[in-house]
């Protein structure tokens, strides 16, 4: 009682035997180390568990049989009740846009359709810290609007650039394509299109489809592969194009899935706290001045005295 | 008593009466009378009933030359004939109304009257840009009329006689008619060998007349020549001989040899595409929709003349008369000296007009506009009417001679041995006054050369699926086939029936730039430098003076 | 320092303290215009350039704010008591940067109104998840950490007592939450391998961003402490403090420069350094008006003891931070070309001004200065 005359944390630190300290950071430590454990089994990795890749629903775009002639945009517009617009680019209100490519000297063009590749392992699903992004085990990645809390992370990791805004509204949520999760007879866009440069599918089905193509036309298709069978993991959104991928806009993906670039540190964390945690409370007693540590002794012996 | 026994005798025989009356009345309708009639009796024939013998005889063996009857077995046809007539007076022998049913139909009467127009027309009638008219050039035009003598006015189309079995019923390929003797048979023609393997008509059979219409295989239609004979998948789906091989009356359903189809007007009986394959054919919504408005053979006849063989595109008369510096007459793909300049094309993509089914021919009494193409025949429909749809036709365009006193067209007297045919002294005047006349028609003695144009529909070589033209084709800004603004489309929808391709979004390795970090070029990183720079000033001037004031500046 | 009189109250505030408040009035006006009109209007965001001005100053913040643990460990976990002054105000001054990063939050979210989304929905997988987390618990840590002062003016001894008798274990949570979230800011930016410029991305970017954030949080405390020695008059700080933390940012600077240039010469990136391109002038001015330029400072011997220099120092490395926020946010980001609006650049100052307020608020109310004892 007398100690608290003086204001000094040294005073204060007098109050604490090593054994209680011990016990309170041991305690913070085990309970961080049983954290670390729970969350190992939550890093599992994310999505798309009980139906096999194969059996996903797919969709594939044959850049060469398209024709430009949009009525998959319409369709898809029809189909989620979008607002009409000319837009340049994915919006809040546009699920799926053509885009040209030409050449300078317009002697190569081809035609490519944006939307949501639905990735194996998406980066959104990943990135989002409410879980509003979902890969679902049918294949779609689903947004669930309601989680949502417009950080705008999915945005920043897609590679492809594809989650967008209808920035016009104060509180926006999020726009992708879904695959047309609910439709009966899957993507609308796959319906709608009359030169069958969309078939939709499974992802097995449809790879089978893909390559059955390539085979049949040595030399016609870009690198004479499907882009999505591996591309950052593999999409679900399979393309064949007889221009090079950066032409049509497909970023240059190695085989590795976005989220795996930050696999390391995700799993790191429970150990950063556990090492942190460790590492202060050896330094706590490693860094003691002799003063301290005559302290903390002569409080320990005391206890120890009285309880003899 | 012998009340009651009358009137018993009475009620009986009232009976009786009743019952053979009712009765005789209810089989009345059913008993049909064997009895021949007057018509069905051919008097100077004699009626041979060996038919149903020969039928049953055939029970066991198949023609060899058709599906059909074996006509070698006839006694009747196991004669020499004198005349092509006494065949048809056989042929008729057995087959007794098709004569007369013939006689109801165009291919005998060259004549066709169009309730739609009013106009009464017909091959008799007709005016075209290629030999223009049969009226004065009968005994040429007629070898391919059905029938046996028709070199002028006088041709007699009620004696049946006349009418030629053997150019439709021939199996054997080797039945001609001469090409300027009015339809008679080549002489060297084996009449009784031909008759002897008569049946049901092919391909083959159309097309002897059909494919060489306008002097020469392939001239006219464009999507009718001999290579229809024997074509492939790649040239015709239906007729294709290893597949399907329609032959013309799966389509051109004939019933008593009447044909179905006109050029004139929508027929009914022939048989159209929705009526084998469905009104929405198409996997997806949006074709089913063009459908709407396309005819089927917009799409499914990419091209016409696909055969091998080229069909002519335009004829121009006012350069015929010319020869060779010899004298004699030059007879090449591009000049003839009887007819003048012409082209030639294989491959042949089509012209689209709105088309209802009805068609206005020209008359040689209507009168024409010189200082434009004259529209020989005018294809019926427009965009606001709900019976037509866009065709695919072929636009055959000429020059050929004109009344330009009247400003009617000119019936020219082409063949003949007479100097007034252009063919034998090349004077028009006198080839027009002698045709005009023929036709009934007034000449002014003043002729000239008009621009002509005539339209043909192309609904034949139809191609497969793979083949089928493909969006662009229509709708790329640079596509040759269809102008929306000519065909009616206002602005606003020809608009946005053409794709242009600036109206996409760009794409291109820049726009990867969004995506991908690459190094940039720009000199902002100089504003950022004068930002910190400022920065740094404002922390140096607002917080080192005090700190230089101090005196524990030093530790 | 010119002061201005509060006509109604009575009260006298600095000047730039006044001009920080209309600062502040109009900052949060311009967040009114985002909470109303919406994030089209207020930003020139969009979609390949979802993030702009608020993040970078979010992120930039939350660095400086790493100068509560980092003098905290100093004092505490490593008993150098003569630093407690200084940990106090850099307690103060983290405390209030955390809260300005969170007020930030609100207009830069696109639903802030869900911000309570982070108690019921997780993704474990997502390091903004992570950071979310740690930030809120970290809050409350700081809270807890500041309390003290707080009943220590209030006079509330026993209150004051009970949290005291926890401090050891609420700064060692402190600590293990912010190498928590420091490192997880950090890993945000490795889902960005292709967006991100090979110059900053790295496998290493949560150390780095874990180092930086402790090199600043002694830059902070320098420019925090010497500057307010000119606002606060009962400020007073032991000799040898500020040419300690001197040290101290000299060593941190060394290790952050040593890590970003080693990480790039073990990745064979060192040639980027040179490729004359925006990107790459951005690195040079960051890393050598950043860290290059304060070391050689600290090295020195007649500045590194010279509070003047040391200042100096400081602030280019607050500077050299900020820059690598923005550049590992913003200038090395792919994305659609963007400028901040005026209502983006108004609400940041506001929001700083805020904080800046805030603490002159607390400093001037609750003694951050400790009598001097042994």
């Amino acid at each position: 009682m007398s100690k608290k005359e003086n204001n000094t944390c040294n005073t204060c630190m007098s109050d604490l035997t090593r054994r209680d300290f011990l016990k309170v950071a041991g305690a913070i430590t085990g309970g961080l180390a049983a954290a670390s454990a729970v969350s190992n089994t939550a890093l599992a990795s994310s999505g798309g568990g009980d139906i096999p890749l194969e059996d996903q629903k797919a969709l594939f775009y044959d850049a060469t049989y398209c024709v430009g002639c949009r009525e998959c945009e319409l369709a898809c517009k029809e189909d989620n009740h979008l607002k009409e617009e000319n837009v340049d680019d994915l919006s809040g209100n546009t699920f799926t846009l053509i885009k040209l490519y030409q050449s300078e000297d317009g002697g190569e063009s081809s035609f490519r359709k944006y939307q949501c590749m639905h990735c194996v392992d998406p980066a959104c699903a990943t990135s989002c810290p409410v879980g509003a992004l979902e890969k679902t085990d049918e294949g779609p990645v689903l947004y669930e609007s309601l989680k949502c809390i417009g950080c705008r992370y999915c945005m920043q990791a897609c590679p492809y650039g594809v989650p967008a805004y209808d920035w016009s509204q104060a509180y926006p949520l999020i726009a992708k394509c879904d695959l047309c999760y609910d439709r009966h007879d899957g993507p609308a866009c796959a319906t709608a299109c009359s030169p069958g440069a969309l078939i939709s599918g499974t992802r097995g089905e449809l790879l089978k489809i893909a390559k059955e193509r390539i085979a049949a036309n040595p030399g016609k298709y870009y690198e004479d592969r499907v882009f999505g069978e591996h591309d950052g993991g593999g999409t679900s959104v399979l393309i064949l194009s007889a221009v090079s991928f950066d032409k049509i806009g497909l970023p240059p993906l190695t085989e590795k899935a976005i989220p795996h670039y930050g696999e390391t540190a995700t799993r790191a964390v429970p150990y950063i706290f556990g090492g942190a945690a460790g590492f202060t409370a050896i330094v706590y007693r490693a860094t003691m001045t002799a003063e301290e540590r005559q302290r903390l002794g002569k409080k320990q012996g005391k206890e120890e005295g009285e309880t003899e | 008593m012998h009340h009651k026994k009358n009137s018993n005798l009475f009620t009986l025989g009232f009976a009786v009466a009743a019952i053979l009356v009712v009765t005789g009345l209810l089989l009345n309708g059913t008993v049909s009378a064997q009895v021949p009639t007057a018509e069905q009796i051919n008097t100077d024939q004699e009626v041979v009933p060996i038919v149903d013998e020969a039928i049953s005889r055939q029970q066991g063996n198949a023609s060899p030359a058709s599906s059909g009857v074996d006509h070698s077995v006839f006694e009747i046809l196991q004669q020499d004939f004198e005349t092509p007539q006494d065949l048809t007076k056989a042929c008729l022998s057995c087959h007794i109304d098709s004569a007369e049913d013939l006689m109801h139909t165009t291919h005998w009467t060259w004549e066709y009257v169009n309730e739609s127009t009013g106009q009464t027309i017909g091959k008799k009638n007709e005016l075209n840009n290629f030999c223009v008219a049969t009226s004065s050039n009968e005994p040429r035009c007629t070898s391919c009329h059905v029938g046996y003598g028709w070199k002028d006015n006088d041709f007699d189309f009620s004696a049946q006689e006349n009418v030629d079995c053997l150019v439709c019923h021939d199996t054997t390929g080797a039945y001609k008619k001469t090409p300027t003797a009015a339809g008679m048979p080549d002489p060297e023609v084996d009449l009784t060998l031909v008759a002897q393997k008569v049946g049901t008509p092919s391909r083959t059979n159309c097309l002897v007349c059909h494919a060489y219409g306008g002097g020469g295989d392939a001239v006219k239609h464009g999507d009718i020549d001999s290579s229809l004979k024997e074509p492939n998948h790649a040239l015709d789906v239906h007729m294709d001989a290893a597949g399907l091989n329609f032959s013309c009356t799966e389509c051109h359903v004939t019933e008593d040899h009447a044909v179905s189809g006109s050029r004139y007007e929508h027929d009914e009986k022939v048989k159209t595409c929705v009526d084998c394959h469905d009104a929405d054919p198409h996997k997806d919504e949006l074709t089913n929709q063009h459908a709407e408005n396309l005819a089927c053979q917009s799409c499914h006849i990419p091209e016409y003349a696909r055969g091998g063989l080229a069909t002519k595109m335009t004829w121009d008369w006012s350069t015929a008369g010319e020869f060779a510096s010899d004298g004699s007459k030059i007879a090449t793909e591009e000049y003839n000296t009887l007819k003048g300049n012409f082209t030639w094309e294989e491959n042949v993509a089509p012209e689209y007009v709105w088309f209802n089914g009805t068609a206005e021919y020209m008359l040689v009494t209507d009168e024409i506009d010189p200082s434009s193409i004259v529209p020989v025949n005018k294809f019926l429909g427009d965009i606001d009417d709900p019976n037509a749809k866009i065709w695919p036709v072929k636009r055959f365009t000429g020059v050929q001679p004109y009344d330009s006193g009247n400003n009617v067209l000119a019936v020219p007297h082409l063949f003949g041995k007479d100097e007034n045919a252009y063919w034998k002294s090349f004077d028009w005047d006198k080839a027009i006054a002698a045709g005009m006349e023929s036709a009934g028609a007034e000449y002014s003695g003043e002729y000239d050369f008009v621009e002509t144009e005539f339209y043909w529909p192309i609904t034949h070589m139809v191609a497969p699926a793979e083949e089928v033209l493909q969006c662009r084709e229509c709708h790329d800004p640079q596509n040759e086939r269809i102008d929306f603004a000519a065909l009616g489309y206002d602005e606003e929808r020809a608009d946005e029936l053409t794709w242009e391709l600036d109206e996409y979004p760009e794409t291109s390795p820049e726009s990867l730039n969004e995506l991908v970090s690459r190094p940039a070029q720009t000199n902002d990183w100089i504003y950022w430098l004068i930002g910190i720079v400022g920065l740094f000033g404002v922390f140096e001037v607002a917080g080192t003076r005090h700190i230089n004031r101090r005196k524990d500046n030093y530790e | 320092m010119t002061t201005i009189t509060i006509p109604r109250i009575k009260k006298e505030i600095p000047l730039s303290i006044f001009i920080l408040g209309i600062i502040a009035v109009l900052g949060v006006y311009s967040m009114g215009i985002r909470w109303v009109q919406g994030l089209g209007i207020a930003t020139n965001l969009s979609d390949t350039r979802p993030w702009g001005l608020w993040i970078s100053f979010d992120l930039a913040v939350m660095a400086f704010s790493g100068s509560a643990f980092t003098l905290a460990a100093l004092t505490h976990m490593f008993h150098r008591y003569k630093y407690h002054n200084i940990a106090r105000i850099a307690l103060v001054s983290g405390f209030v940067g955390y809260i300005s990063a969170a007020a930030a939050l609100t207009v830069e979210l696109g639903r802030p109104e869900r911000l309570w989304h982070y108690f019921f929905y997780w993704n474990p997988h997502s390091p903004l998840f992570e950071v979310g987390m740690c930030v809120i618990t970290y809050l409350l840590i700081l809270t807890l950490e500041f309390l003290p002062m707080l009943f220590e003016k209030l006079e509330w001894h026993s209150a004051h007592k009970f949290l005291h008798y926890f401090e050891i274990p609420i700064v060692a949570a402190g600590i293990i939450l912010s190498s928590g979230h420091q490192s997880s800011l950090g890993a945000i930016s490795l889902a960005l391998p292709l967006k991100l410029h090979a110059l900053w991305y790295s496998p290493m970017l949560p150390l780095i961003f874990f180092i930086s954030a402790m090199t600043s949080g002694f830059a902070m405390a320098i420019t925090v402490g010497l500057l307010g020695l000119r606002f606060f008059d009962d400020w007073h700080f032991k000799p040898g403090v500020f040419s300690g933390l001197g040290r101290l940012l000299l060593v941190f600077l060394s290790a952050t420069l040593l890590l970003k240039i080693g990480d790039l010469a073990v990745a064979g990136e060192l040639g980027l350094i040179f490729e004359n391109s925006y990107q790459s002038k951005m690195f040079i001015i960051e890393n050598l008006l950043g860290y290059v330029l304060p070391i050689i400072i600290l090295l020195i011997p007649k500045y590194k003891n010279c509070r003047l220099w040391i200042f100096r120092a400081g602030i280019l490395s607050v500077m050299g931070l900020v820059i690598h926020r923005i550049n590992v946010s913003f200038v090395g980001l792919a994305g659609a070309e963007y400028y901040p609006t005026w209502q983006e650049v108004l609400s940041t100052a506001g929001l700083f001004s805020i904080g800046v307020i805030l603490f002159w608020v607390v400093a001037k109310n609750i003694p951050l200065m400790e009598e001097e004892k042994e």
